[in-house]
């Protein structure tokens, strides 16, 4: 990842935005960025933990504020300095039971400040990179994990809608297949048409396969069993950011009752809120071209076209959480952030 | 970046697969004057346009930059240091000499520092294409094709009003996509000319003009040594021109490659594609070189693409209705309105103003209740209370006084020397004066021609509103102007060179070269040519007497030959006769003799002369007592006539 | 301290600040009656305690905020003798965290402020009802940031104290409307969000309000408006309501109103059932209603 033997922090964040945003990355963006953080650790200089977590913390911003379409790193550095913190701790007490969350409890037995993470420990950064080093193998082995699932999920004969091209849903389709035999039917996902490489792939591997246009979605939805997405983040409250076109599908999953099934490893656990319901602030809007045509000449002067990535669909229209440690119900979600973060980095 | 130094050996060895750019910083000309100084680092949405088009390069996995400059070179060092372009090296080569894009290739000829085919564009590119595809289409012609000189990246934009320098004609061969015509045009020259030679070869062509010129090229090693050849290429017009015209010759095609819809890119050449540029960018087509994509930017995009960077003040009542850009620190006032404009950075804008289609760069100050229509506004400038601008370009730390309007100007802070303040726009704002006009009254010809759009930012838009006729006739008769101006520069190049040829006695072969580059140059049409070169030889000597018409006439022969070929430039070259004639009363008696003599050496047909003899363009005296003069030789004419029909 | 002395404490701490809130100013008087206090045993120091909460509930304030503040500092008390021996130690260990304790509390209200603000983005409408110190902290904030919004606050029948909230709204800078009671489904269709205090959080999630804050969730639901709750975590409260009914009547009535024929008099509060509420922003951080038994699960198991 770092060429450079002069490892220089800024070039070192800056390039990976830069691989990041032109898609010179080609295997998962969240392994290369534990990779990355790995390498800040070892090669930066610091001496006390609160150094390294403000260290991380300024360059995770960075990296989360100009990528706004991978949420994920946001979350994979927020583990990181959960972990830090973790480390840090257990050297410090040698206890892990210490609970670092602010709650009601905490606030009636507080004596005084907490630890300011000022100690020098000659041992932390082993024990960091140890730890950083289990982490990048969960990582590794999620995509299984979520597709181990897959039998408990999926029964025989069972049509199942997905929309979009989320390689999750794939592995775990493609695993519910080895001995089940069901129906699939994939929505489009215009104008970026994702759905028909799913279909396609999906098809390759002997599962029967549809391919529907977003409109019939809702026509189709009183013969689906179960509604199978995957997701780009889940929000604090439950709520997720996915692809565009899937409220209207949670939409009419609610209508007909069909429970609607996330996939979601882990770190696209979010503790972000979606702030405002005008949707706009939290999506991301690419190029027009496929909406309209930039060969269509004058008439784009006359009319505003837009091409959102995302949308958001309220917590109450998910029935279950998938993530590679099993199922979830929505309201738990602010459980799981509470293991998985520590609140002051929340907000990084 | 310059870290090149200290590379071994074996790096050279893969040197062969780096793939090269090489970026022209200069533009050459005034277009984009007088509202930033250094014209590729002039602000598009906030950020300097050669911010663009190093990232586009960046992201189009492009390892090294070689940038060309030669105005403005430390500021462009001073602004490329401390960036980083991810795994990009740039080199900043200075070439002071430069005058056109045809010097600084020949000075890359001479400096060997291209190793392959590379892509070669100017510091004002904005885009997100990826130049792999086109790379690897090129190196695939090759193999068909070794002439292969230059591929042209062409965006396809449909029936958009663009402006005129965008405005092209292009005949594509349909299966290899070599280019057969290429072809700027007007509006007055409708007509395009496509030799029968090539409409045999080829099967079939596509003909278009729905394409934007993106100015982007992948060359081929054999384009800086062609460069070198041609002395009189100046732009790259003039290569693919001359290319096309002597295909055998210099044994080298040109291919075009169109972008696939979901690329753009785009040049900024002058104000209008400035603008309308700028609005691709705020409408996303440029995606992610979006505003709230730039790196270390953090502009909030919000609804009807208005986009809002950090610590902006937005008093309560003000409205920002669509396509709006606000920089980072700026204020604006109660009541203001802005549409489709950008506002840079630090700027402070006051109440009840409103500014639309208008580019504001950073800590401009707005007073009170000005009007701002279709103006780009330079670094620092104040505008008081109640002024009211439309289509201006405003040069950095102009101040405007108090409720003047100010329409159709460029204006900069500084007096140009030995001017006087002929109108007072305010305490410091001076007509802009282009620095080329002036020195191109020194008679140094050999500049490149500056596009002299005094009128300022005119937008197609603006003819778009239902009121168009009161707009567009004023238009025209800009452009008439404009084309007259244009014109009378080529006559007295023409006279020039062939001046300079006659005194050095030059081949006259050279000559034509030189005709053609300059007709090429001002974009003359060839009837014009005709008429120019007559009269341009013709009006060489200060006293009409044969002998020395004669002397001349015998040595620009090859010159007429190669030009008057047909019955319309005869036509063409007798006009230019009668006008010599009308203008200097001595010419009249050796009109005569002259007509005979091109009769006789074949330049003048008899149906030619007839025909201009019988139907004079004006009824006045002296095309009379012209036609009483050559009356003679006309009875001449017919008699021979007769007697050849009678002796058959 | 005798009861005469603690109510005097009590209600003095209330009109000096009109800033403080009903249950901080209970923990206030029972930290002060701690350190006066010479008790022997815990036994006799609690029962003493809880004499001087019925005092103070007994005053003519929110007994909701009162309730749960000293029941917060009951637990305190058990908590900090679970960990000592002896009663001397323990009390100078229980006056030691109470300084802190306090602190914390009094830092709550910025902290949910901060927290709220960040939801009103540049252009949005907001529907307050009543008066809340807690939401007119968060304009606050929201103000400084230099966003433009629009605040349209309830009269709030019977005291009108919206009329005082949108004086103090109008003070920020904001553009603040006051709507009758009764308008709150008129004007629902104009707002982005519902931001409103709470007096107490019950067990489930749901909050007691001050009456009309149900009618205010339910129009919010129908209009699928989100309904977002700004309180202090100190204001969470053991108590599991499933109707209007079951709240306490000391809650719904003034104590001066308690001796009448409560049926003719109007209920103070209200219970918003948690389906109705978003999100809660506390000092404790953003929690949805399910979220707020697990706080209270953690502290009182």
């Amino acid at each position: 990842m770092i060429e450079n033997k002069q490892f220089g922090l800024e070039e070192g964040v800056r390039n990976f935005i830069l691989d990041v945003k032109y898609e010179r990355i080609h295997n998962d963006i969240v392994i290369e960025a534990v990779k990355l953080f790995k390498d800040i650790i070892v090669n930066v200089e610091w001496t006390t933990a609160n150094d390294l977590l403000q260290i991380i913390k300024i360059q995770g911003k960075k990296i989360a504020k100009n990528m706004p379409l991978n949420s994920s790193v946001g979350n994979i550095v927020r583990r990181i300095l959960k972990i830090i913190r973790e480390e840090y701790l257990s050297l410090l007490k040698n206890k892990q039971d210490e609970s670092q969350e602010e709650s009601l409890h905490k606030i009636v037995t507080s004596e005084g400040q907490s630890d300011d993470f000022n100690k020098n420990i000659p041992q932390l950064k082993l024990a960091i990179i140890d730890h950083l080093n289990e982490f990048e193998t969960e990582l590794e082995g999620i995509a299984d994990n979520i597709a181990q699932q897959a039998r408990e999920h999926i029964h025989s004969n069972e049509i199942i809608m997905t929309i979009g091209n989320s390689e999750t849903v794939e592995a775990f389709l493609k695993k519910a297949a080895k001995d089940r035999k069901f129906e699939v039917i994939v929505a489009a996902c215009s104008p970026s048409n994702q759905g028909h490489d799913l279909a396609l792939n999906l098809a390759k591997s002997k599962i029967q396969t549809t391919l529907i246009p977003d409109s019939a979605i809702f026509g189709i939805m009183s013969r689906v069993n179960k509604v199978i997405i995957g997701t780009q983040t889940v929000m604090a409250n439950g709520g997720l950011r996915a692809v565009c076109g899937t409220h209207p599908l949670a939409l009419a999953a609610k209508h007909y009752s069909v429970p609607v099934i996330v996939l979601a490893p882990l770190y696209q656990l979010s503790p972000q809120y979606l702030c405002s319901y005008d949707q706009d602030s939290f999506n991301s809007f690419i190029s027009p071209e496929g909406v309209l045509n930039y060969a269509d000449g004058d008439i784009l002067s006359k009319v505003h076209v837009y091409n959102p990535v995302f949308d958001y669909v309220p917590p109450e229209f998910v029935t279950l959480f998938i993530s590679n440690t099993g199922g979830h119900a929505p309201s738990y979600v602010y459980r799981l952030l509470s293991e998985l973060y520590h609140a002051d980095d929340y907000e990084l | 970046m310059h870290k090149k130094t200290g590379r071994s050996v074996v790096d050279s060895v893969t040197k062969e697969d780096v793939i090269q750019a090489v970026l022209i910083a200069d533009s050459y000309n005034d277009d984009l004057f007088p509202a930033y100084p250094v014209p590729c680092l002039l602000p598009i949405v906030n950020l300097p346009l050669l911010d663009y088009t190093l990232q586009c390069l960046s992201s189009a996995h492009v390892q090294e930059v070689i940038i060309f400059c030669s105005a403005h070179a430390d500021s462009l060092k001073e602004y490329l240091k401390g960036k980083c372009w991810g795994r990009m090296s740039i080199n900043v080569v200075v070439s002071d000499g430069c005058r056109s894009l045809g010097d600084a290739m020949r000075d890359l000829d001479s400096k060997a520092l291209i190793r392959g085919d590379f892509i070669l564009l100017t510091g004002n590119l904005i885009g997100n294409l990826k130049v792999l595809p086109a790379l690897e289409k090129h190196k695939k012609i090759q193999k068909t094709d070794k002439g292969l000189a230059m591929t042209l990246l062409y965006k396809e934009c449909g029936k958009k009003s663009r402006t005129e320098d965008d405005e092209v004609f292009l005949a594509i061969d349909k299966n290899t996509s070599q280019l057969l015509l290429h072809q700027r045009c007007s509006r007055e020259a409708s007509k395009i000319n496509l030799p029968v030679e090539k409409l045999l070869e080829h099967k079939s062509m596509d003909i278009r003009c729905d394409l934007m010129d993106t100015r982007v090229a992948i060359c081929s090693l054999s384009v800086p040594p062609l460069f070198s050849d041609n002395f009189d290429y100046q732009t790259r017009d003039d290569f693919v021109r001359g290319l096309l015209m002597d295909e055998e010759i210099l044994a080298s095609s040109v291919y075009t490659y169109i972008l696939p819809p979901t690329e753009y890119a785009a040049s900024v050449t002058s104000w209008q594609n400035y603008h309308s540029i700028s609005h691709d960018i705020i409408h996303r087509w440029t995606y992610p070189l979006v505003p709230d994509m730039f790196l270390d930017q953090y502009y909030s995009y919000r609804r009807n693409n208005i986009y809002v960077q950090d610590n902006v003040t937005l008093a309560q009542g003000c409205s920002l209705v669509e396509d709006v850009v606000i920089g980072g620190e700026s204020d604006v006032g109660e009541n203001t309105v802005i549409q489709s404009s950008i506002i840079g950075k630090n700027c402070k804008i006051s109440e009840k103003s409103s500014i639309i289609n208008s580019h504001i760069l950073n800590r401009v100050t707005i007073e009170k209740g000005c009007k701002i229509d279709y103006c780009v506004i330079g670094e620092g400038c104040i505008i008081r209370n109640g002024a009211q601008l439309t289509s201006c370009i405003i040069g950095p730390g102009v101040v405007i006084g108090r409720d003047k309007v100010v329409e159709n100007m460029r204006l900069q802070s500084e007096r140009p020397l030995g001017e006087d303040e002929k109108e007072n726009y305010g305490p410091k704002a001076f007509v802009y004066q282009s620095e080329e006009t002036e020195a191109g009254s020194d008679s140094d010809s050999d500049i490149y021609p500056i596009a002299k759009k005094y009128y300022g930012l005119k937008l197609e838009a603006r003819a778009d509103d239902s009121d168009t006729c009161s707009e567009s006739e004023g238009h025209i008769s800009d452009k008439e102007s404009l084309l007259q101006e244009d014109t009378n520069v080529f006559f007295s190049e023409v006279v020039d060179s062939l001046l300079r040829g006659y005194e050095d006695k030059l081949p006259c072969d050279n000559l034509v070269l030189e005709v053609n580059s300059s007709r090429y140059a001002y974009n003359v049409t060839l009837n014009e040519v005709n008429y120019y070169v007559v009269r341009a030889i013709l009006t060489l000597q200060d006293e009409f007497k044969w002998d020395g018409i004669a002397a001349k006439l015998k040595y620009f022969m090859p010159l007429l030959v190669n030009y008057i070929r047909n019955e319309e430039a005869m036509l063409d070259s007798l006009n230019a006769i009668e006008d010599v004639a009308e203008v200097h009363s001595d010419f009249e008696a050796v009109s005569l003799k002259l007509i005979h003599l091109l009769y006789n050496k074949d330049i003048l047909s008899e149906d030619a002369i007839l025909k201009w003899y019988n139907e004079p363009r004006m009824e006045n005296e002296e095309s009379k007592r012209l036609r009483k003069v050559v009356e003679p030789f006309i009875k001449w004419l017919k008699e021979a006539d007769d007697e050849e029909s009678e002796s058959e | 301290m005798n009861n005469k002395e603690i109510k005097e404490f009590f209600t003095a701490i209330m009109q000096q600040d009109s800033e403080v809130s009903a249950g901080i100013a209970a923990i206030c008087t029972l930290l002060k009656f701690l350190e006066h206090d010479k008790s022997e045993t815990i036994q006799e120091l609690v029962s003493k305690l809880k004499t001087a909460v019925e005092v103070m509930r007994r005053t003519d304030c929110s007994v909701t905020a009162v309730a749960s503040g000293s029941e917060l500092f009951l637990r305190f008390i058990t908590l900090a003798t679970l960990d000592f021996s002896t009663f001397s130690d323990c009390k100078k260990i229980m006056l030691d965290r109470g300084e802190i304790f306090l602190k914390k509390l009094q830092e709550a209200r910025g902290k949910v402020g901060k927290l709220a603000s960040s939801f009103i983005v540049d252009g949005s409408r907001v529907l307050t009802h009543s008066k809340s110190r807690v939401v007119l902290k968060a304009f606050k904030e929201a103000a400084t940031a230099n966003k433009r919004f629009e605040v349209f606050v309830t009269k709030s029948s019977p005291d009108s104290s919206g009329e005082e909230m949108a004086k103090n709204v109008r003070d920020l800078g904001i553009r603040c409307t006051v709507i009758l009671d009764s308008a709150v489904g008129y004007v629902m269709e104009q707002v982005d969000m519902v931001m409103v205090g709470a007096e107490g959080v019950v067990e489930s999630g749901g909050i007691i309000n001050k009456v009309g804050s149900y009618t205010m969730a339910l129009c919010a639901r129908e209009m699928k408006k989100p309904f977002y709750v700004l309180t202090e975590s100190f204001k969470f409260s053991r108590l599991f309501p499933l109707n209007q009914r079951d709240l306490p009547d000391e809650f719904k009535y003034r104590s001066s109103t308690l001796d009448k024929d409560l049926r003719d008099e109007h209920p103070m509060v209200d219970y918003t059932p948690p389906a109705y509420i978003s999100l809660l922003f506390t000092d404790i951080g953003i929690l949805t209603p399910s979220a707020v038994s697990d706080e209270l699960i953690k502290l009182y198991l």
